[in-house]
């Protein structure tokens, strides 16, 4: 036997202001990140789930079996492994040319700070004002909550809601 | 071969993990339910439990909880393997008395590997790395307590397990009375010939010497920035005495300190103290990490609460906090101190408003304020009164639950 444990359902958390949902999302038709870009469905249903209030992330309040969460009022989903935070077309942000850039994102209460790897060719904060897409991957990230800095959640990937983003810049360096 | 516990909800999961250990020659039983999970580890006693977090009837913190504090399980070594693998959920997981922790996804060499460390290692293995599915430093784990600063030693072989025979007394406002209370009690259980042991963690000057016109001379601030565990002789030599009732008193220092005792010295002075003691009553006025262990290691807290809207108010708070802190409710005891000749507030209200039973109820006495400026405890002046009555029941129901 190879592989992972779990290769047609992804872990992931799911974070707004004020709580933490943690659960699975079937990827057998779609990565995860082309779930949430899907303009055609404003819920996306998980399942296997469990909230913690943000303020105390690791208590568990409440679990469903499953349940539909509401992507435009998310601000972060944090992703253990980087690959699971690609899309199905991956070469916008893997390829042999692709450079890294270091970005910090400042979205829904969050500080996330991490890589996005590009085309030379392409600009990257160009990128975060054009792109349709309402969510976009930072790599290797940290999310560091404002209110309470001692919780910071991390991960391989972490997908920002564009439209709740309130800062981005590159960081030079 | 080991005989290995798996416990998931996820039957999937369960499935997977059975086959890459039975492929490596483990013997594996699985349940995908927590309590049923808590019940098969008692009756089968596995080499080792692997225990999810995120299950629907009993969440994996509290079968990990659980094991730890019954006997019958305390000494299975615990493997958490879950997907929720913030660094917040494994320190839950460390403080809950897991002894590693895996992030899913895993591969079976990741997984076999973790489980082969931890079944060499046993009960007294931690894990202290920063990420979780990086290969473990075997040689880092296997070096000898004290052979590195204290800031680096992993979690050692204690970790927090409640301890039977002590108990903590709490009241995180002042006047709330858990200082009279720990005193008195103290007092009540070495006349029954008990030897006890009486702890100060106040860190704002200590008020148990006053109570008992007892000098301190030797406090805990001894311990204070030791970056080694001190040995038995060491924690006993601080103690001082108090002769009428033979009750060993551990002060606090004399004056208020930012400096505050660090888990591993808290933890460590506390078994000492539950090794050579028949009870160690803990007296607790503040939170911090420092009181958090100490609390996390009571068998039982007794919330000392007030008669008064105030102090209610507080202990609501603690009761809403403490279950954070790895302390669960059924832990928490309420004793309510009258402290004046009519109550503030309805104690049908107050026990609304607690939602925890009332351990004791101890009645108004007018010479309560002169029993602390003479340093004599009611029950040792007036012995066999209301109030040490009142004392026997707090002890009664103390060893019910404990």
């Amino acid at each position: 036997m190879s592989g992972t444990l779990r290769q047609q359902v992804v872990s992931a958390d799911f974070l707004t202001r004020t709580y933490r949902t943690s659960g699975d999302v079937s990827i057998l038709g779609e990565p995860l990140l082309d779930q949430l870009n899907d303009e055609l469905a404003h819920f996306l249903h998980v399942e296997r789930v469990f909230i913690s209030p943000l303020l105390d992330p690791a208590t568990l309040t409440g679990n469903f079996r499953s349940a539909e969460v509401r992507k435009d009022r998310l601000g972060v989903v944090v992703l253990n492994r980087l690959e699971d935070g690609l899309p199905y077309r991956q070469g916008r942000y893997v390829g042999r040319d692709h450079v890294e850039r270091q970005v910090l994102a400042i979205v829904a209460g969050f500080e996330v700070r991490g890589a996005i790897w590009l085309h030379p060719s392409v600009n990257v904060i160009e990128l975060v004002r054009t792109t349709p897409e309402r969510f976009i991957p930072i790599f290797n990230a940290t999310a560091t909550y404002a209110m309470q800095r001692d919780i910071v959640f991390s991960g391989g990937a972490i997908l920002v809601n564009r439209g709740m983003i309130e800062v981005f810049a590159q960081v030079e360096g | 071969m080991a005989r290995i516990l798996v416990v998931d909800d996820d039957l999937n999961l369960l499935q997977m993990v059975r086959l890459m250990l039975e492929r490596v020659g483990h013997e594996v039983e699985t349940t995908n339910k927590g309590a049923e999970g808590i019940a098969r580890a008692a009756q089968m006693k596995p080499d080792l439990a692997i225990i999810d977090i995120m299950m629907p009837d009993l969440d994996g913190y509290n079968v990990v909880r659980r094991m730890r504090a019954d006997p019958a399980t305390a000494s299975i070594p615990i493997l958490v393997l879950t997907a929720r693998s913030q660094e917040m959920d494994k320190q839950t997981a460390m403080r809950a008395g897991a002894n590693a922790f895996l992030s899913k996804p895993v591969t079976a060499q990741q997984l076999t590997e973790r489980v082969n460390s931890v079944l060499e290692m046993g009960v007294d293995y931690h894990v202290h790395t920063g990420l979780l599915t990086e290969p473990m430093d075997l040689e880092n784990a296997r070096q000898p307590i004290g052979a590195e600063p204290l800031s680096q030693q992993p979690d050692t072989h204690d970790n927090g397990t409640p301890l039977r025979n002590v108990l903590a007394v709490t009241s995180l406002r002042g006047g709330s009375g858990g200082t009279t209370l720990a005193v008195n009690l103290g007092m009540v259980l070495a006349r029954q010939g008990q030897r006890v042991a009486l702890v100060d963690l106040s860190a704002t000057g200590g008020q148990i010497g006053l109570h008992l016109r007892l000098p301190t001379p030797q406090h805990w601030g001894a311990l204070l920035g030791m970056e080694h565990l001190p040995d038995a002789d060491h924690v006993l030599a601080l103690l001082t005495v108090h002769t009428p009732s033979q009750v060993a008193v551990l002060g606090a220092p004399p004056a208020p300190t930012i400096e505050r005792l660090s888990v591993y010295i808290v933890r460590g002075m506390l078994r000492t103290l539950s090794a050579h003691f028949d009870t160690t009553l803990v007296d607790i006025s503040t939170l911090d990490e420092a009181s958090a262990a100490a609390l996390q290691m009571a068998a039982i807290v007794l919330l000392a609460v007030t008669d008064d809207l105030a102090s209610v108010q507080t202990a609501q708070q603690t009761i809403g906090v403490l279950p954070s802190l790895g302390i669960e409710r059924e832990r928490i005891g309420i004793a309510l101190s009258h402290v004046h000749p009519t109550p503030d507030i309805p104690l049908s209200a107050m026990q609304r408003a607690l939602k925890r039973p009332l351990v004791a109820e101890i009645p108004y006495h007018a010479e309560q304020g002169a029993a602390i400026r003479r340093g004599v405890p009611l029950v040792v002046a007036e012995p066999g009164g209301p109030y040490e009555q009142a004392l026997r029941k707090v002890q009664q129901a103390l060893a019910r639950v404990g």
